[in-house]
């Protein structure tokens, strides 16, 4: 088997095939993983004992011909670490969970066990998900394939690297602001974010939660559209979950001559590489010659989106992380009373971006700035919202580059984290806006990934799956 | 402007403490995000719709929940110091 052209479902043909079996297929990846995880530093905890374990279930239902329809049966999956997988290790790629043995198992992961995938373990991730270059772990930075001298964007950094170096098949990623997309458009794999309410977050660990969605990254749209169909579904214990009319299918291209698309001008201007910007444009002639109607669209709050998600977020992210106090779990350091053992747990646990914003959050919160800030920023959250609802009523779908450039290196942006954060501008408001988006890979720039970003209406991942698909076919064609 | 002293306070409500090194390096870090982010006193607010929160993150009323034996021990095993069944820590208002 070639893991490099394997996708879920020629590796689901090949297990029903008896080409290979599960075993050999999961052995496969942990191989690649032993000779590959060292200098990419992808994944904190390979599970490979229990993944040998899960393989020769499967194995065992097609030897007993119970091999059924299910896709995902016995398809090796990363998850990235902060979902949590009952009895083993969560970090969170935090050193205050460097020994937190998960006490269940994630909404998600649940479906997925039913379903019978195979976890190969855990990728690294920012510290808390916060992060755009995977450099705020705890556990160190991962590179991306491409070039080992770049980073490969975060914070699901670890997830998009193991798909694209075929360290995983496939993987599970969260995305608060981006952290699905901008990888996926780094490492040069697909990154979906569902619409908010698609997909429990019940076991991610939460961050910012009015912005959290898991997600997935893989190697094409129609491995996106099977993974949406394995962990979406409303949850009892996810309140912010809705019942939805259209369950995931797999895509059939788009038809041009039936769409229109939307291209927000304020997501080309300053800021963009003009090589990038370049590359879409290119695309988007195609899509005019195939038939589509492609016309300008304003989004003029997007210079705003930035600066409120920049006060949202830290505020949850200040709520959330104050769960950490050495008491109840993760890692504890007493002092000579309750205080100080609050004081020492939180600051050597928690690693400089997660201090950073949580400070920000408990400014931004409190007396004296909550009507300047917070307020202020929930009320441009639903001008956004009201210029996206405005948007998709004119139009199908959004095209927009992923980033404002390829893969930057290694080191590059750790001083200055107002710099790193400019690399969200483009998939933070789809996040406010509670929008479901994908990036795909559309060519390079210097041998390096360049991402398209399709973002669609609520509940409307068929749509823009069938896009990417449409755009996939001349893509890989060309 | 956030100044030292100021985000000394700050780090103190967040329970996090912060050596001078720390501080003089988050005080700039974190003014130029605070300047970032005071753009949004441009926005006008007359037109917009303040009650934003209810669709986000909608409230459910938590049922009393019975978790088994097994559960218990399960969460309880976690806490880093435990007396029978029950989370130990420190005392609140102890001098």
């Amino acid at each position: 088997m070639n893991l490099k052209e394997l996708t879920i479902s020629t590796a689901h043909q090949g297990l029903k095939n008896r080409d290979f079996s599960a075993l050999d297929l999961t052995k496969a990846y942990l191989k690649e993983i032993d000779q590959q995880n060292s200098s990419l530093n992808a994944f904190i905890t390979v599970t490979e004992k229990e993944a040998l374990v899960q393989a020769k279930t499967i194995d065992k239902k097609i030897s007993q011909k119970q091999f059924g329809k299910n896709l995902l049966e016995g398809v090796p999956l990363a998850i990235k670490d902060n979902i949590l997988i009952k009895d083993i290790r969560c970090t969170a790629g935090s050193k205050i969970l460097s020994n937190y043995q998960a006490s269940y198992d994630a909404a998600v992961i649940n479906k997925l066990k039913n379903a019978g995938v195979i976890f190969l373990g855990k990728t690294n991730l920012d510290e808390f998900a916060m992060g755009a270059s995977n450099e705020t772990s705890a556990f160190g930075p991962v590179k991306n394939p491409r070039d080992l001298t770049r980073v490969p964007g975060g914070s699901s950094g670890g997830s998009a690297a193991a798909v694209a170096a075929s360290l995983s098949l496939a993987a599970l990623g969260s995305d608060t602001g981006g952290s699905v997309r901008q990888p996926a458009s780094f490492c040069g794999v697909v990154g979906l974010k569902p619409t908010y309410g698609r997909v429990s977050r019940y076991g991610l660990i939460a961050m910012a939660s009015s912005l959290d969605q898991i997600g997935s990254l893989t190697k094409n749209i129609d491995d996106a559209a099977i993974l949406l169909g394995g962990i979406e579904g409303r949850d009892e214990k996810d309140s912010t979950g809705r019942d939805f009319d259209f369950p995931s299918e797999l895509p059939r291209p788009a038809s041009w001559q039936n769409l229109k698309i939307g291209l927000p001008k304020e997501f080309f201007g300053h800021g963009l590489d003009s090589r990038i910007k370049e590359k879409i444009n290119t695309l988007i002639k195609r899509i005019e010659k195939e038939g589509a109607r492609v016309v300008e669209v304003n989004l003029s709050n997007l210079d705003y989106a930035l600066a409120a998600y920049y006060i949202l977020m830290p505020a949850e992210v200040s709520a959330n992380l104050a769960r950490y106090d050495g008491v109840k779990y993760g890692l504890a350091k007493p002092g000579k009373n309750l205080l100080e053992t609050y004081l020492r747990s939180r600051t050597q646990g928690f690693g400089d971006e997660a201090r950073r914003r949580i400070i920000l959050g408990t400014f931004v919160l409190s007396a004296g700035y909550y009507e300047a800030y917070y307020a202020k920023a929930q009320a441009v959250r639903q001008l956004i919202r009201q210029d996206f609802k405005n948007i998709f009523a004119q139009v199908d779908c959004l095209l927009t580059p992923t980033t404002p450039t390829t893969a930057f290196k290694l080191g590059e942006k750790t001083n200055n984290p107002l710099a790193m954060y400019l690399s969200d501008i483009y998939t933070v408001p789809v996040n406010l806006a509670g929008l479901p988006a994908l990036s795909m890979p559309i060519g390079e720039v210097d041998n390096l990934p360049v991402g398209l970003q399709i973002i669609g209406n609520h509940w409307q991942e068929n749509k823009i799956l069938s896009v990417g698909k449409a755009i996939e076919q001349f893509t890989y064609c060309s | 402007m956030i100044t030292k002293e100021q985000l000394k306070h700050l780090a103190r409500l967040a329970r996090l403490q912060l050596t001078d090194e720390e501080l003089n390096k988050y005080a700039p870090q974190l003014d130029e995000i605070v300047a970032f982010v005071g753009q949004l006193q441009k926005v006008s607010l007359s037109k917009t719709n303040q009650d934003s929160s209810a669709d986000v993150a909608p409230l459910r009323t938590d049922q009393g929940v019975l978790r088994s034996q097994d559960e218990q021990e399960d969460l309880l095993s976690r806490a880093p110091v435990r007396e029978g069944n029950f989370i130990k820590t420190q005392g609140v208002f102890e001098d």
